[in-house]
């Protein structure tokens, strides 16, 4: 798939063979530490000039006003085996080196299947008819942007804005004011979680890890 | 344990989707008969009408589901262009764009051979082809549909489209509202045809509908013991199926299926044969009205069908919060059913 160059990040720790190896990017929502704020939501939204309609991270709560209400913040979850890059027709959609399931909107025909295979509900469609506005899908892009010229007007257009390729973190991550929302490299995500169990017990399990990554990363 | 339930809405919300699955399946349908007529004729000059006149319904209904399918795309060039632009030979839908590509030109072919009275044997080779074609064309679209990911733990993201029942749900109502539709068409063609060579054409065309009709018989109550089986299992499923079979029999969508399919597409067109056989046998009356109006009902009965499944599909599967994630230590939450609490 030729793409614009793409600005990947890579581990800081070299690889088996001594090379370079590129991050496995990915979140983890801390559903203990989530309070629905909804900051990921609009932060979202903002920065990435998201069509009315769609939300690219959504806060989802169960047991409202109970005891044991738990909310979490359900983005993209960029899986390794993703089912919509299994079912886009005409392969929109693609894995990047660093993980990150990214979207090709020139070439989305608006078919919806991706839609239909997605667990988290992430792919979504501006409102209006498919036919009027060329429908093409959005969803979090993980702040990397598109296959774009890096920074350019049609990137930001078209994607949203690229964090990635100035070295930072999504904007929903960045943002959240408890940091249940916990994005980067799969290494240094696994350690803070590593941390989070060992001083406050277990019992969490990484929601939505099982669909989005298999075991492991 | 509080399920999420994520509702989707992209393929119920316009005509499109449901009216390709029905045309579709029906146009396959009617050509599947259409071709085996033909093979089966011999010297019987009424089979060769039905299939002449079930080809005939095969190119409006593949014409108008085509077109409603490419249409319902954000972008429609590139669905005529499928060839240049689905490359992932992966996806049931570039799969499923071929056996469209191969079948819509075959049927007006297969169509055209007959009514310019072409080559016979160019005409058999095309039934030939058409036979599993047609059968392809309503089993395609099940994979389409219950291919929207399967998890591992048999778990699938859109409950209702489930990969064992699905597809053969769908081959058998492209079946019988094909046999139907055929039916439909021998009559019309044939009382055309009577009408200007005389009753003996009529008749015959009632013959064949009549046999299609027992055929159309045989379908419904294949098709509505599969679909008893398929409600069955997933009541007996994940909570997801659980949710998705409560939807169609008891939710929103009961109305749609217990009147428009079951009553519509499957009691009442038996109903209508029992009928008529009994008005022949006992009463020596021909009821010719009910034998149209069943044919109709099975048509309407499909349509239902498809409406109902891709209105289904809104409902995904539950993401569950298992009360081990609940934030409030000791405390828990609200006893789960089944698991205490």
């Amino acid at each position: 798939m030729a793409q614009a160059q793409v600005t990947i990040p890579y581990r800081q720790a070299d690889g088996p063979q001594g090379k370079k190896e590129p991050a496995r990017m990915k979140f983890y929502i801390d559903v203990k530490r989530c309070i629905e704020c909804g900051g990921c939501e609009v932060a979202c939204k903002n920065e990435n000039n998201v069509p009315p309609g769609i939300a690219r991270i959504r806060v989802v709560t169960i047991n409202e006003g109970e005891p044991g209400e738990t909310n979490v913040a359900i983005p993209c979850m960029h899986c390794s085996k993703a089912p919509c890059v299994a079912v886009c027709p005409v392969d929109a959609l693609y894995h990047r080196p660093d993980g990150i399931v990214a979207l090709n909107k020139e070439t989305c025909i608006g078919c919806g299947y991706c839609l239909y295979a997605c667990p988290f509900g992430a792919p979504q469609f501006p409102k209006g008819s498919a036919f009027g506005s060329r429908g093409v899908m959005d969803k979090c892009t993980y702040c990397a942007g598109g296959p774009e010229v890096a920074f350019s007007d049609r990137e930001r257009r078209l994607y949203g804005s690229n964090r990635i390729a100035e070295g930072k973190l999504p904007m929903c991550a960045s943002v959240c004011a408890t940091k249940a929302l916990v994005a980067g490299d799969a290494e240094e995500v696994a350690n803070v979680v590593r941390q989070r169990v060992a001083a406050r017990g277990a019992g969490g399990g990484a929601w939505g890890w099982d669909s989005a990554y298999g075991k492991g990363f | 344990m509080e399920p999420i339930i994520l509702w989707q809405h992209k393929w119920g919300l316009t005509f499109h989707i449901p009216w390709y699955l029905f045309l579709g399946g029906l146009a396959g349908g009617t050509m599947t008969v259409a071709a085996l007529a033909d093979l089966l004729a011999g010297t019987k000059e009424r089979l060769r009408d039905f299939s002449r006149a079930a080809a005939y319904v095969t190119v409006p209904a593949i014409i108008v589901g085509g077109l409603s399918l490419t249409f319902h795309l954000g972008k429609p060039e590139r669905g005529f262009a499928f060839p240049l632009f689905f490359t992932n030979y992966q996806s049931w839908m570039t799969i499923g764009g071929w056996i469209l590509g191969a079948f819509a030109p075959l049927s007006i072919a297969y169509a055209a051979a007959w009514y310019f009275n072409l080559n016979q044997r160019f005409r058999v080779g095309m039934a030939v082809i058409g036979v599993p074609l047609g059968l392809l064309m309503s089993l395609y679209t099940g994979f389409l549909l219950s291919a929207a990911w399967v998890v591992p733990g048999n778990r699938w993201y859109v409950p209702l489209w489930d990969n064992t029942y699905l597809p053969v749900l769908f081959v058998l109502s492209g079946i019988s509202t094909g046999v139907a539709a055929a039916g439909l068409g021998a009559l019309i063609v044939g009382r055309r045809r009577g009408n200007t060579t005389g009753h003996r054409t009529a008749e015959e065309a009632w013959a064949v509908a009549e046999v299609a009709s027992l055929a159309d018989i045989a379908a419904i109550l294949a098709e509505g013991a599969w679909v008893y089986l398929f409600l069955a299992s997933l009541s007996a499923g994940t909570l997801g199926q659980q949710l998705a079979s409560k939807l169609v029999t008891r939710g929103d969508l009961a109305p749609w299926f217990w009147w428009g399919f079951v009553a519509t597409g499957l009691a009442v067109p038996l109903l209508a044969s029992a009928m008529e056989k009994v008005g022949k046998r006992l009463f020596h009356a021909r009821l010719g009205w009910l034998l149209y109006a069943k044919f109709i009902l099975v048509i309407v009965g499909g349509l239902m069908l498809r409406y109902i499944v891709v209105w289904g599909g809104d409902l995904k599967t539950p993401l569950i919060f298992p009360p081990s994630m609940w934030p409030v230590p000791g405390v828990g939450g609200p006893p789960i059913p089944g698991l205490g609490g």
